[in-house]
C-alpha cells in the first residue's frame, strides 16, 4: 500500500475512535455497554499489569503454539503422502475435501466429552481444527511445482537432495506459507472457542467471564489484545509469504 | 575429416501405455560431426522429442545405444550435453544471471565464479543489462536467450534444442534464429535442432534429417548446401525453396491417412 | 455403451463404505471408546427416539440462520461488490478487510451476549458478524477480476454506477458470488450452531451442549448428524444454483 493510502487507513481507524468517543460522551452510546474508548485503554493497562491476566495470555499462547507445531508436521506429511503417491492420493483425496468442508466447531463437545475440560484438550481440538487447512496446502504446494523444472534438473545434472533443495523448496514456500498462515488463523480461533466453550483458565475463559459479570472496559481491553496478536502474528506470517513469493506476480 | 560427436546407433523407442507398448522410435541410425548444425523435423507425433529426450539421456532408448564423443549416454551428461526447451523452463525465483548459474551450481562452483562465467554467457546471447531480471520479467524472447545461455555455461560440446522458438511470435523467430546462428558460429557447438517449422529447419541447418510418421523411421537426410552466413535474401532463392519442398513432399505423404 | 469404471472410483465407493461399517463396528469392538464415537446407528437411533425434541429446536436454528444469512450474505454481496467496482476503495479497505480476517471472531460472542442477551438476536448479530467479512472478500475479489474492458464498455454506454452493479457486473461476477454465498451460508450456519452451543436456551446448539453435559453422547452426534445435514443441503442448493448460473452464462 502506498503511503498515502496508508495515511487514509490510520485516518479513518483514529476517526472511529473518536467517533465511539464522542457518542458515548454524547449519550448516544450506553457507557455501560459500550465503554469509552479512553475507559478501555485505561483497563488495558491496568489489565497488564495483572500476572494472572499475563498468566491466561501464556496459557492461551502455549496451548495455541502447541497445537499449531503438531498440527504442521502432521498436515504436511499426509499432504505431501497424498500428493506424490498416486494411488493413495486418488482414494483418500476426496475425503479429505469433505472433511475439509464440514465444521469442525460443531466437534467442540466431542472433544469435551473424551478429554474432558483441560488444556490437552484445548490443543487436541486446534490441532483437529488446523491440520485440515495444511493437508490442502501441502497438496497445493507440491502440485504446483512445475514438473517441466525438475526435467530441467535432471539435464543439469541435479541428484535427488538437489532437486528437492533447489527446485521444491523454493517452488512451494510461499504456498506452504500461506497455509501455515490460514492454519494459525484457524488454530487462535479454535483454542479461544473453547475457552470461551468451557475452561478454567486462558484469555477466551476471562473474557467469557467477564462477559458474564458484565465488566465491560475489560472485556473490551481483552478483545483489543487477543485481536492484535492475531493480526500481528498474521501480517508478519503474510510478510515473510510475500517476500518469498515475489517471484510469482504475472508481469 | 570431423569424428561423429554424437552417435545413434540401431535406436528403438517403445512407450509403455496401459500396458501395451506403442512404438515411438524405429531404427535410427544418426552420426552428427562436430560442429554441424542439424535439424530434425517430422510429422506432428513422429518422435522427435524422444530422440532428443534419449540424446539427453534422460530416457534408455528400447533398444539401440547413443554414444557422446564415444562414451555410452545412459544418463544426463550435463558437462558434455546442454539442453534447451520450447518452453523455456526458467526457474521463476531467480534472476537471470542465477538462472545462467544454476547447472554450475549444481555442480558446486562457487559463487563468484559461477556468476562471472554465467555473465558471460548473458553477455553472447546478447542480455547484457538484464541479469538481474526475474523471468516473469522478461519477454518470451529474452527467456528463451537466458535458456540457451544456460545451456552453453558450462561449455558443453553437443547443445540439443527441443523447438525453442515454437512458443515466439514470427518476428522473434526470425530475430531469434539470426541471434543463434551468430552464437554458433561464435562457439561452434554441435547442434541438434528439433523443430517442426521447415523454414526453420532449412535456413538454421547444415543437414536436416526427416522422420516418417509414428514409429519414426529416418526417411530423409538433407544436405543443406547453402553458403554461411545465411541472409534473409536466400530464403527466396530456388535452391532454399526446392529444399523445403523436398522435405515437405516426405511429411504430406506422412500426414495423409 | 458401455462407460468404464476405473479403479479409482471402485476403491473411493469402497473407501466410504468401509468408513460407514468402521463407524458402525469399531466402537461396537471397543477399539473406538464409545464416547468418542458411538456407534452409527445408536447416532441415528438416538435421533428418531428423540427426534421430537430435534424437529422442535429447528425452527429456532434455521430461523436465526435465514436472517444472519440474509444480512450476512446480502450485506456481505452489497459490499463486496461497491469495493470490488472502485479502484481506490479496493487499494483501501482490501488491505484492510484482509488484516481483520485474522481477528478470532469468536470472541465477539461475549459481547453479543452482553448486548442482546440470551435469544435469537445474538446468535443472528454474532453469525452475520462471523460470516459477513469472509463474505465481502470473495465477492470483492471475484468483482476485481472482472476484465475491466467491462467497465470500460459500461462508461462508453453512460452506464451510472448503479446501473454498472446491477446490469453488468452482477451478471458477470455470478459464479464468484454464488462462491461467496457457498462459504458465507456454510459460515453463517457455523455460527449460529456454534453461538447456541455457548449460551442460548433453545436450538440445535443448544441441544447439543445438553446432551454433552449430560454425557450423551449418541445424543451429540445425533445433533453433529443434523448440522451436518444443514450443511449438505446447502451445498446441494447451491450447486443448482451454480449450475443454473452457468447455464446461462452459456446461453
Amino acid at each position: 500500500m502506498r503511503r498515502h493510502e496508508r495515511v487514509i487507513v490510520a485516518a479513518g481507524i483514529l476517526g472511529l475512535v473518536l467517533l465511539w468517543e464522542g457518542l458515548v460522551r454524547l449519550g448516544w452510546l450506553d457507557a455501560a455497554l459500550t465503554p469509552a474508548p479512553g475507559v478501555v485503554l485505561a483497563a488495558l493497562v491496568e489489565l497488564l499489569g495483572r500476572p494472572e491476566v499475563l498468566t491466561s495470555l501464556a496459557v492461551t499462547g502455549w496451548e495455541v503454539a502447541a497445537a499449531f507445531l503438531i498440527a504442521v508436521p502432521v498436515g504436511l506429511g499426509i499432504g505431501f503422502l497424498l500428493a506424490e503417491v498416486p494411488f493413495v492420493g486418488a482414494l483418500f483425496r476426496p475425503l479429505v475435501n469433505f472433511l475439509f468442508g464440514v465444521p469442525k466447531s460443531i466437534f467442540l463437545p466431542v472433544f469435551i466429552l473424551v478429554f474432558g475440560v483441560s488444556i490437552p484438550q484445548k490443543i487436541a481440538f486446534g490441532v483437529f481444527t488446523t491440520v485440515f487447512v495444511v493437508i490442502m496446502g501441502g497438496i497445493a504446494a507440491v502440485e504446483s511445482v512445475p514438473r517441466e523444472l525438475l526435467t530441467v534438473a535432471r539435464v543439469y545434472g541435479a541428484g535427488r537432495l538437489q532437486i528437492v533443495r533447489e527446485i521444491y523448496v523454493p517452488a512451494m514456500a510461499p504456498i506452504l506459507l500461506e497455509s501455515a498462515r490460514l492454519g494459525m488463523i484457524f488454530n487462535i480461533t479454535a483454542v479461544l472457542l473453547c475457552e470461551i466453550y468451557g475452561a478454567r483458565d486462558g484469555i477466551g475463559y476471562r473474557i467469557a467471564a467477564w462477559g458474564e459479570n458484565l465488566q465491560m472496559p475489560q472485556l473490551y481491553a481483552a478483545l483489543a489484545v487477543v485481536a492484535a496478536a492475531a493480526v500481528g502474528v498474521n501480517e508478519a506470517l503474510r510478510s515473510a509469504e510475500a517476500r518469498l513469493g515475489a517471484w510469482r506476480q504475472a508481469p | 575429416m570431423s569424428k561423429a560427436v554424437l552417435s545413434l546407433r540401431g535406436i528403438s523407442h517403445a512407450f509403455a501405455v496401459d500396458g501395451v507398448a506403442v512404438p515411438a522410435l524405429a531404427d535410427i541410425d544418426v552420426d552428427v560431426p562436430d560442429g554441424q548444425f542439424v535439424s530434425v523435423v517430422g510429422p506432428s507425433g513422429c518422435g522427435k522429442s524422444t530422440l532428443l529426450s534419449l540424446a539427453a539421456g534422460l530416457r534408455r532408448p528400447s533398444r539401440g545405444v547413443v554414444l557422446c564423443d564415444g562414451e555410452e549416454v545412459t544418463a544426463p551428461m550435463p558437462r558434455k550435453i546442454g539442453m534447451v526447451f520450447q518452453e523455456a523452463n526458467l526457474l521463476p525465483w531467480l534472476s537471470a544471471i542465477e538462472n545462467v548459474a544454476f547447472p554450475l551450481k549444481l555442480r558446486g562452483v562457487a559463487k563468484p565464479q559461477r556468476l562471472q562465467a554465467a555473465a558471460r554467457m548473458l553477455e553472447l546471447t546478447g542480455l547484457a543489462g538484464f541479469e538481474e531480471r526475474l523471468p516473469h520479467q522478461l519477454s518470451g524472447g529474452m527467456k528463451q536467450r537466458v535458456a540457451i545461455a544456460r545451456g552453453l555455461v558450462q561449455d558443453p560440446g553437443v547443445l540439443l534444442m527441443d523447438e525453442p522458438f515454437a512458443s515466439l511470435d514470427e518476428q522473434t523467430r526470425m530475430v531469434l534464429g539470426d541471434e543463434l546462428l551468430r552464437i554458433w558460429s561464435e562457439t561452434r557447438k554441435t547442434v541438434l535442432f528439433v523443430t517442426h517449422s521447415l523454414h526453420e529447419a532449412v535456413y538454421l541447418a547444415d543437414r536436416v534429417i526427416v522422420l516418417s510418421a509414428r514409429p519414426g523411421r529416418i526417411v530423409d537426410d538433407v544436405d543443406v548446401s547453402l553458403p554461411r552466413p545465411r541472409t534473409f535474401a536466400m530464403t527466396s532463392s530456388e535452391r532454399f525453396g526446392a529444399l523445403k519442398e523436398r522435405i515437405w513432399r516426405h511429411i504430406r505423404r506422412a500426414e495423409r491417412p | 455403451m458401455r462407460r468404464e469404471v476405473s479403479p479409482v472410483r471402485v476403491g473411493q465407493a469402497a473407501l466410504s463404505l468401509a468408513i460407514l461399517a468402521a463407524w458402525e463396528a469399531l466402537p461396537r469392538l471397543g477399539l473406538v471408546p464409545r464416547l468418542f464415537v458411538p456407534p452409527l446407528s445408536e447416532a441415528v437411533g438416538a435421533l428418531i427416539a428423540d427426534r421430537a425434541a430435534y424437529a422442535g429446536s429447528l425452527p429456532t436454528t434455521l430461523g436465526e440462520i435465514v436472517v444472519a444469512y440474509a444480512i450476512a450474505c446480502g450485506g456481505g454481496i452489497l459490499v463486496g461488490q461497491l469495493i470490488g467496482a472502485a479502484r481506490p476503495a479496493r487499494r483501501v479497505l482490501l488491505p484492510v478487510i484482509r488484516a481483520a480476517y485474522a481477528v478470532p471472531l469468536v470472541v465477539l460472542y461475549p459481547v453479543m451476549m452482553v448486548w442482546f442477551g440470551l435469544g435469537a438476536e445474538s446468535k443472528i448479530a454474532f453469525a452475520a458478524i462471523y460470516a459477513f467479512v469472509p463474505t465481502v472478500l470473495t465477492m470483492a475479489a471475484g468483482v476485481a477480476a472482472l476484465s475491466p474492458g467491462l467497465a470500460e464498455t459500461a462508461r462508453a454506454l453512460g452506464a451510472t454506477r448503479a446501473q454498472h452493479i446491477l446490469y453488468i457486473a452482477l451478471p458477470a461476477s455470478l459464479p464468484s458470488l454464488v462462491a461467496a454465498l457457498r462459504l458465507g451460508g456454510a459460515l453463517v450456519i457455523v455460527g449460529v450452531i456454534v453461538a447456541e452451543m455457548l449460551g442460548a436456551a433453545d436450538g440445535l446448539g443448544f441441544l447439543i451442549t445438553r446432551h454433552r453435559t449430560l454425557l450423551n453422547s449418541p445424543g451429540v452426534y445425533a445433533g453433529i448428524i443434523l448440522v451436518l445435514g444443514m450443511t449438505g443441503a446447502h451445498e446441494v442448493l447451491l450447486r443448482r444454483l451454480e449450475r443454473r448460473v452457468a447455464a446461462f452464462r452459456a446461453s
